[in-house]
């Protein structure tokens, strides 16, 4: 027994429990196909929950893998997109575009993601120069900055929505998450162009694991394992930015994903990244489709999804952290 | 409905907040006080009748207008554009944010505002000592007591009575000429908003105004004026007329929104935008015009 | 090449204060080298200076004769092995899996451990007696037990170089001899050349052949532990009187002189 398990790193396990939460997610999708306001019946309704459920998969996916990556390289296991003001960046690039073109109609499902995309960007951009610190980039000065950075957005967000008058419904349900977009052929391009960031984002992300698994002995002794580690850093962390701005775009914000869902995979599987980042991507798809299931089902109006990982996140992260205090 | 004239024995209320115990149109007129309770339930003292008013609302505007006390106001939001005069008004801010400033500024006799979203302006206002008035109708009967207390609040005007009950018929007569029996009336979508998807429930106006023009609201079921709604049970309601109420989707659009071609509206070509939503979505003199509109092209169909 | 590792002309300031001045340093393969001096003397950068992880403002680092600077990281990490002064990991894993990081110069992103790896990882945590908690997780244990672990790492590595920053760190005596019968082992069946860094002199003295004595980032005697560990050297450095013996042919410091004891705030 203790030769299998000297074992380390083992591809087939990898599969096998990635294979567990893939199956787990089609399950996911398939029962929330058939649960939502209007039955069961209508091949149309699938036109219209299939989409949806797809986008939350891709949201999800690549919150929980933008959150597990921020763990690795911040080596702090409360950093998220959120905390680093990256996806607070994307929502203002957002609402700056929601107030600027709220007047015309089609130049605003192509703008708006772009000004989204653009304000994560420059968001992780600014963050990453105010933290460098004579040609590195030490963690607790990216995660300071990070929230500096965030709240200062925060509060811009917060005075424009002084402004906005007609706008502030669809604002507010950029700030709380919100998944039930309609589609049209614009907005297809949109997710579509999304989908190919993540996917690329996500590859690159995956190439890295092990480079993560590495950093957590520390900078100086993965660097003397080979890791070059400013690079590394940096590749990483421009990756989940990039795409956690890309799916805040049209999801807006939701919370609460990117933090919980790598915690309860280290659980589970184990932190080795080689295994957690997919395995994270995978569960945060899952909990993401229920929770919009229950968003869209449970009351007669929409709930936003954010609201929804808010509620449910909340709490559970209070017992993770009393759980991994109790015994230590 | 006659605005009754019996004297209160109560003493002098000096709080504004003590609304509970009176309705809209338990008022009250003595020698040098002029008590009306509003459309949320709150009496409001006046010493002497309003000359200087401020409105926080557009469709308050319109009111005022309608009823010939145009000329009383001296301060408006930015958004009240009609009658054309209006803009003429010096602005006092908009509706979600009034400039308190400007309002004491102007030292106003009244100001009038509108649903509970303003609540929390009422407060501040009070505290310098200026009355605040609301009008708040859910429908076209209420509006018209509204609109009838008000005018008692300002002094009744032949010509003002007149106006009431001229719309009064307008609006009997529309009932008529539009009237359809439940299982004829064709299923309407009224969209306020596209992202997110949002509709009017049965209590909002205009969804009366629906009603009135003969159609049946699909989303009658849903609990506020203004709901977010989910597009699947709009698709599956399959509504016979759309209208869009925003200025953000042309009527070709639905046709490319997925999933949505299957509505009969869709299917049909009945999906309207080009009512001006002002007309609809204000609470005010409009709202027979607005009738009208909606009711001509419910009937373009058949 | 006889060669191991040399540093010419090396320095290194931060924050405009010079940390390590024109250090040249030439150390054979197969050699120890002890590192003393005072806390903030620079040693520790030195070391990593020669690990590559710090770049000198001036002179050049070489191993076997090639420049530090044209080596790819992966050269490198097969070449030299550090150990870092504090052990700060995150990864809640077992102690198995952290020495098996060790190994990945040798193995491919994903490429699963052969079983070569897995000896390697097996023997050197036999070498510093951690096996037996291969499988507990390593924020289990004591702080003397993860250092023993973070050895085991730098150990299955298996390189020909390795910089140890004091590694008898929270070690009792018994593991601490253990640790350093392991560098004399290495160095004695595989021809490991070693620079360590350690406060305890006494140790450096007994292990060590050569003792590079540092002062304000400067060398200040370079030799053999019997020449450099003079009372006056030692006095010089740390401002102590010792009494220092010779033993077994090497120094050893039997206890510091009593002397006026100096407090600060008894004017």
């Amino acid at each position: 027994m203790k030769e299998i398990e000297e074992a380390g790193f083992s591809r087939t396990r990898s599969v096998r429990q990635l294979s567990a939460f893939f199956l787990l997610l089609v399950g996911v999708t398939i029962l929330s196909l058939y649960t939502g306001p209007a039955g069961s019946e209508l091949e149309i309704i699938t036109k219209v929950r299939l989409p949806r459920i797809l986008l939350g998969v891709i949201v999800g996916g690549t919150l929980a893998m933008s959150g597990a990556v921020f763990q690795g390289i911040l080596r702090n296991p409360l950093a998220d997109p959120y905390i680093l003001g990256t996806s607070t960046g994307g929502a203002l690039g957002a609402i700056i575009g929601l107030l600027i073109f709220s007047g015309s109609k089609m130049v605003s499902s192509i703008f708006i993601p772009l000004l989204a995309f653009a304000g994560s960007f420059l968001t992780t951009f600014l963050v990453y120069l105010l933290s460098r610190r004579g040609g590195r980039v030490p963690r607790e000065t990216l995660l300071l900055s990070g929230v500096i950075i965030g709240t200062l957005f925060g509060a811009v967000i917060m005075f424009l929505m002084t402004w906005a008058e007609k706008e502030l419904h669809e604002i507010l349900y950029v700030l709380m998450g919100f998944l039930g977009i309609i589609w049209t052929g614009e907005t297809v391009t949109t997710v579509v162009t999304v989908t190919v960031m993540v996917a690329a984002g996500s590859a690159i992300i995956y190439y890295h694991s092990r480079d993560l698994n590495l950093l957590s002995l520390g900078e100086e002794q993965a660097f003397s394992l080979g890791v070059d580690v400013e690079r590394t850093k940096i590749i990483l962390f421009f990756s989940a930015s990039l795409i956690t701005g890309a799916v805040v775009s049209v999801s807006g914000l939701i919370g609460f994903v990117g933090l919980i869902v790598p915690h309860i995979i280290r659980m589970a599987l184990g932190s080795d990244n080689r295994v957690l980042i997919p395995a994270s991507f995978l569960a945060g798809s899952s909990l993401l489709v229920v929770a919009d299931t229950v968003a869209r089902s449970v009351f007669l109006q929409e709930i936003p999804v954010g609201v929804v990982t808010a509620i449910f996140g909340a709490p559970f992260f209070i017992y993770l952290l009393r759980r991994e205090r109790g015994p230590g | 409905m006659k605005r009754s004239s019996h004297r209160l024995a109560a003493l002098l209320i000096l709080v504004f907040g003590s609304a509970a115990c009176s309705s809209p149109g338990d008022n009250t007129e003595a020698a040098n006080i002029i008590k009306f309770t509003d459309d949320l339930g709150r009496v409001v003292e006046l010493s002497k009748r309003p000359e200087r008013i401020i409105s926080l609302a557009p469709n308050i505007t319109e009111i005022v207008f309608f009823l010939g006390s145009g000329e009383k106001l001296i301060g408006v939001t930015s958004y009240c554009d009609w009658p054309p005069q209006a803009r003429e008004i010096p602005r006092v801010g908009d509706f979600s944010h009034p400039s308190i400033e400007r309002i004491v500024e102007l030292s106003p006799d009244l100001v009038l505002t509108t649903s509970h979203e303003q609540d929390r302006w009422i407060g501040k206002l009070f505290s310098l000592g200026i009355p605040v008035y609301s009008v708040y109708p859910h429908d076209c009967e209420a509006l018209l007591n509204s609109m009838e207390n008000l005018l008692g609040l300002l002094g009744d005007t032949p010509a003002g009575l007149d106006s009431i009950r001229i719309m009064a018929e307008k609006l009997a007569k529309l009932g008529k000429t539009f009237h359809l029996e439940g299982n004829e009336r064709p299923g309407v979508f009224i969209e306020i908003s596209k992202s997110p998807l949002m509709t009017a429930g049965s209590s909002s106006f205009v969804s009366d105004l629906i009603e009135r023009a003969g159609g049946r609201n699909i989303a009658s079921g849903l609990p506020r004026d203004y709901c977010v709604i989910n597009a699947e049970r709009v698709i599956k309601s399959d509504p016979d007329i759309v209208f869009l109420f925003h200025g953000l989707s042309k009527k070709e659009e639905l046709s490319r929104r997925i999933g949505w071609g299957s509505i009969g509206a869709v299917k049909k070509g009945r999906v309207y935008d080009d009512i001006d939503p002002d007309i609809v979505l204000r609470p005010g003199p409009r709202a027979v015009l607005g009738i009208k509109e909606i009711g001509e092209r419910l009937r373009e169909g058949n | 090449m006889s060669e191991a590792l040399r540093t010419e002309g090396v320095c290194f300031s931060y924050d405009s204060k010079q940390v390590v001045e024109s250090m040249d340093l030439n150390v054979t393969r197969g050699e120890i080298v002890g590192v003393i001096g005072k806390n903030g003397s620079g040693k520790t950068t030195l070391l990593r200076l020669i690990a590559g992880w710090l770049k000198p403002g001036a002179g050049e680092v070489s191993l076997f004769g090639r420049s530090l600077d044209g080596m790819n990281s992966n050269g490198r990490a097969k070449a030299l092995a550090l150990l870092s002064q504090s052990a700060e990991f995150t990864m809640d894993t077992s102690v198995f899996e952290l020495v098996l990081l060790g190994r990945a110069p040798y193995l491919g992103r994903f490429q699963e451990p052969e079983r070569a790896d897995l000896e390697m990882v097996r023997w050197a945590m036999e070498m510093t007696d951690t096996r037996a908690f291969s499988l507990k997780p390593v924020s289990s244990l004591s702080a003397g037990e993860r250092q023993r672990v973070m050895i085991s790492r730098v150990l299955a590595q298996g390189t020909p170089i390795l910089l140890l920053d004091e590694p008898t760190s929270y070690l009792d005596i018994a593991h601490q001899r253990m640790v350093m019968d392991n560098i004399a082992w290495l160095r004695k069946e595989r021809g490991t050349t070693v620079l360590l860094v350690s406060h305890d002199v006494n140790l450096t003295s007994h292990y060590t052949d050569r003792v590079l004595l540092m002062a304000d980032g400067r060398k200040v005697a370079w030799g053999p532990g019997l020449e450099v560990l003079t009372k006056n050297n030692l006095k010089d450095t740390y401002g102590v009187d010792l009494v220092i013996e010779e033993r077994q042919g090497k120094k050893i410091i039997l206890e510091w002189e009593d002397g006026e004891t100096r407090v600060p705030w008894d004017q």
